[in-house]
């Protein structure tokens, strides 16, 4: 089924996008890469490049090699190769072309349309020519959109009410600031401004010229000339540029950088963002001209401003956003990739147009996890948190005391390791059950929840085929913040839960084991030696009294002793029987612990009608 | 048809015989149908509700086709991202420890093939890096010579160099490496002019 992909053909980075199971993905180049240099280069063989490699090679073949077609769109700029004549909407066609082809390989399936965004001040003959483009290279051009709309799109400003919007867009070597008017389906442009000459790059070079000059006054000597050294500062600089808009400082550690008469010499310097603020403070100045005058030109006050948006790579530089909102007096808007968001507003766009978004299952999740209580009084769950409904599944559990007829199923929500803490959605009993053993009775507990949220939950004993069930609708009904709530109340208590969860699986392990051995002496008693008997009713008689006195270290030696004893005679029994021919006696399944020999048996809490609870 | 027959009855009785009109309702009354008005507007009903399921189907078809080939795409794309895994995420590890192992060869470079102790000792650290890189099927390449090529190589610089043909290395920067196809690092190269 053919889509519509969502492209940001940029000046110096092109990046493409598009939507999946409803949310929009960036699709990954050929190499791995998320977005694609605007570069295109023809060898001396006339063979075509595109994107990183022919930027690799465009030093070597500078005549021959293409950068910033987007700046002569809508011109009569021509390239001329090898006798041959190319428009800039041929060239930018390659661009087109490989995008398309990197689409195709990562959507399995031919792509023929496409959203493509333009700078909002492009003319009428330059989005013309961006149209064309598309169509040399294949591509149905839905629609051509502005670059600012596109961010806004993907901050889902269109769904909101009308309001104004900045977009601040500073990225590889232009910088464009816009004021549109957006939401309840408007969408105008108010204003344009920019510097077409500025990015990225720029800044990177005030760092490198500051290694230069720091590196001269220290050492004596001057980089600037060494090839090999400059291509590691270039490194270097940008490298920092990045970390300093995480850290306050980075160290820049570049040994062996040079040598000379005595000997290797290396630079070691720290560049603290305080430095980097002060070498590029009239650069980042510089910015804010073109910002007041979109003010001006679209007759707006500062505060009729709603929102501000970040857009490309260098909206990161947190020099920048601080004068932006110290302009503005507003927080800009970041969370969204400022490298990807105009290419992901640009898919969002597609996928409207393409009928995806309409024609799409929405899907719901269950916000907080569903289970049910199990023995010692700890929520086992089901259903994890965030999975897709509807969704139906099933665990098997057992009983906890032998002759048990009647299992109680507690139907929580919630992240705690405990029942008692978590939300009680219903409970309900499944009698009936045929008198057995513990563990013996398997007992099907299903939680089946439909599209629109409505909980069932059921318990059906596979022996008898008694079944048991209850619906629960409004589980659905907690707000966004108790949701929360409840998931950090998990996280905070994580630790404090487990110790206590840990104490209660050693405590049903020893349980289950005092039972396995006790079963073990009435089967088998006739078979053992006394000695043998002796040391088994010690360790029992030990695990016992540890667990009346619930001490969880007392409880955890005594039944590992207890164990070692038991299968140091289960393995004498095993032999005997070998010998003999006989049938070596069952061992208890449930022996190994809460977790049962059978994986998923667990014991099921019960509450007998007569007793107290012992919960 | 006798439903129209009544019908056209009903409507001349009415204005004719009020006991005719009367009779006639309740032969109506009997076969339970109102006015044949009543009559047609049912079935139009039903035509209706038909005709909206139909569509209601196509449209939960087509959604759950696309959702069907969507599923199939991501599934066969997650396969084969599974099976480069290993490779990226090693690759991606490699690449910053790369400028270490760069420190490391200029320092030794530096040392001149000096016949003593730290020399031997630098030797021995790049041997045992160069083992462990070769564990993980890391391979070096980039060499003097070699012909250019921008798949594999980075071009930072050109020089002339009388020694050697046009488009081929004069010098390597930073060497390359890769595993297997996956280019871990490009080769940071000087090309003859």
């Amino acid at each position: 089924m053919a889509k519509t992909i969502g492209i940001d053909l940029g000046t110096t980075n092109s990046c493409v996008a598009v939507i999946e199971g409803g949310e929009p993905v960036v699709i990954a180049n050929a190499e791995g890469a998320r977005t694609t240099p605007s570069v295109v280069a023809f060898a001396k063989n006339g063979e075509r490049m595109v994107g990183q490699v022919a930027k690799r090679q465009a030093i070597t073949n500078p005549d021959r090699t293409i950068s910033s077609i987007k700046r002569e769109m809508g011109t009569a700029y021509k390239v001329n190769i090898d006798g041959k004549s190319f428009t800039p909407q041929e060239i930018s066609a390659m661009i087109l072309q490989k995008l398309k082809a990197d689409a195709e390989a990562y959507l399995g399936d031919t792509v023929t349309q496409a959203v493509i965004t333009v700078p909002a001040y492009f003319t009428d003959a330059q989005r013309q020519a961006t149209k064309d483009a598309g169509k040399i290279a294949g591509l149905e051009v839905k629609r051509i959109i502005n670059e600012p709309t596109a961010a806004a799109l993907s901050y889902g400003i269109d769904k909101e009410t009308d309001q104004k919007v900045m977009v601040y867009d500073l990225g590889g070597g232009t910088f464009d600031v816009s004021i549109i008017e957006m939401g309840d389906g408007v969408q105008e442009v108010l204003a344009t401004a920019g510097n077409n000459r500025l990015g990225g790059d720029d800044f990177d070079k005030r760092v490198i010229d500051w290694l230069i000059s720091s590196f001269k006054s220290e050492s004596g000597v001057d980089l600037s000339s060494d090839k090999m050294a400059m291509q590691r500062l270039k490194e270097a600089a940008e490298k920092a540029k990045i970390e300093l808009s995480g850290v306050t400082s980075t160290a820049i550690n570049l040994p062996y950088i040079t040598a000379d008469a005595t000997g290797p010499k290396h630079l070691d310097l720290t560049l603290t963002r305080a430095k980097f603020n002060e070498l590029t403070a009239d650069l980042v100045e510089s910015t804010m001209g073109p910002v007041r005058q979109a003010l001006s030109d679209s007759g707006l006050s500062i505060g009729e401003i709603d929102k501000v948006l970040m857009v490309g790579g260098s909206s990161r530089i947190p020099a920048v956003q601080d004068a932006v909102k110290g302009l503005i007096g507003k927080e800009p808007f970041k969370g969204i990739n400022p490298d990807e968001c105009v290419a992901i507003g640009a898919a969002l766009q597609a996928g409207v147009l393409g009928g995806d978004v309409e024609g799409l299952l929405l899907l719901d999740v269950t916000p907080l996890s569903l289970g049910v209580e199990t023995q010692g009084g700890i929520m086992t769950k089901i259903i994890d948190r965030n999975t897709t409904i509807p969704i139906k599944k099933s665990q098997i559990f057992s009983t906890a005391a032998d002759n048990q007829t009647q299992v109680e199923v507690n139907v929580l929500q919630g992240e705690r390791e405990f029942a008692r803490d978590n939300k009680q959605l219903g409970l309900f009993k499944l009698d009936g059950i045929a008198p057995a053993m513990r563990g013996v009775p398997q007992i099907e507990v299903s939680f089946d929840i439909d599209a629109n949220g409505i909980v069932n939950v059921s318990a059906k004993d596979l022996g008898t085929g008694r079944e048991q069930h209850i619906t629960i609708t409004s589980n659905t009904n907690m707000s966004k913040e108790d949701i929360d709530r409840a998931v950090k109340d998990a996280e905070k208590y994580a630790a404090e839960d487990k110790k206590r969860r840990e104490e209660i699986d050693v405590k049903n392990d020893a349980e289950n084991l005092v039972y396995s051995v006790e079963k073990l002496l009435n089967e088998n008693g006739d078979k053992l030696e006394q000695a043998d008997k002796d040391t088994l009713n010690q360790k029992l008689a030990a695990t016992k009294e540890a667990l009346s006195q619930n001490n969880g270290d007392m409880i955890k030696s005594t039944s590992e002793e207890l164990k070692t004893a038991m299968y140091a005679v289960s393995e004498k029994i095993y032999k005997a029987a070998e010998a003999s021919g006989a049938v070596p006696p069952q061992g208890d399944n449930n022996a190994a612990g809460n977790n049962g020999g059978n994986g998923n048996v667990y014991n099921a809490d019960y509450q007998d009608v007569d007793d107290n609870n012992n919960k | 048809m006798p439903k129209k027959d009544t019908t056209a009855e009903d409507t001349t009785s009415e204005t004719v015989n009020e006991a005719e009109a009367s009779e006639t309702e309740k032969k109506d009354e009997k076969t339970k149908k109102k006015s044949s008005k009543g009559s047609k507007s049912q079935k139009t009903k039903y035509e209706e509700e038909i005709n909206g399921l139909k569509e209601e189907l196509d449209k939960q078809k087509e959604i759950f086709m696309r959702t069907a080939a969507e599923y199939d795409n991501y599934r066969k794309r997650t396969e084969r991202e599974k099976s480069n895994i290993y490779n990226d995420a090693t690759a991606a590890a490699i690449k910053t420890i790369l400028p270490v192992l760069d420190s490391l060869e200029r320092a030794i470079e530096a040392l001149n093939g000096a016949d003593d102790e730290h020399t031997k000792g630098m030797t021995m650290i790049m041997a045992q890096m160069q083992d462990s890189l070769k564990k993980l099927n890391v391979e070096e390449y980039g060499a003097r010579g070699d012909e250019f090529n921008p798949e594999i190589h980075n071009a930072v610089a050109q020089v002339e160099d009388s020694e050697l043909e046009e488009n081929q290395i004069a010098v390597v920067f930073q060497k390359g490496y890769k595993i297997g196809d996956k280019i871990i690092r490009h080769a940071m190269v000087q090309v003859v002019c």
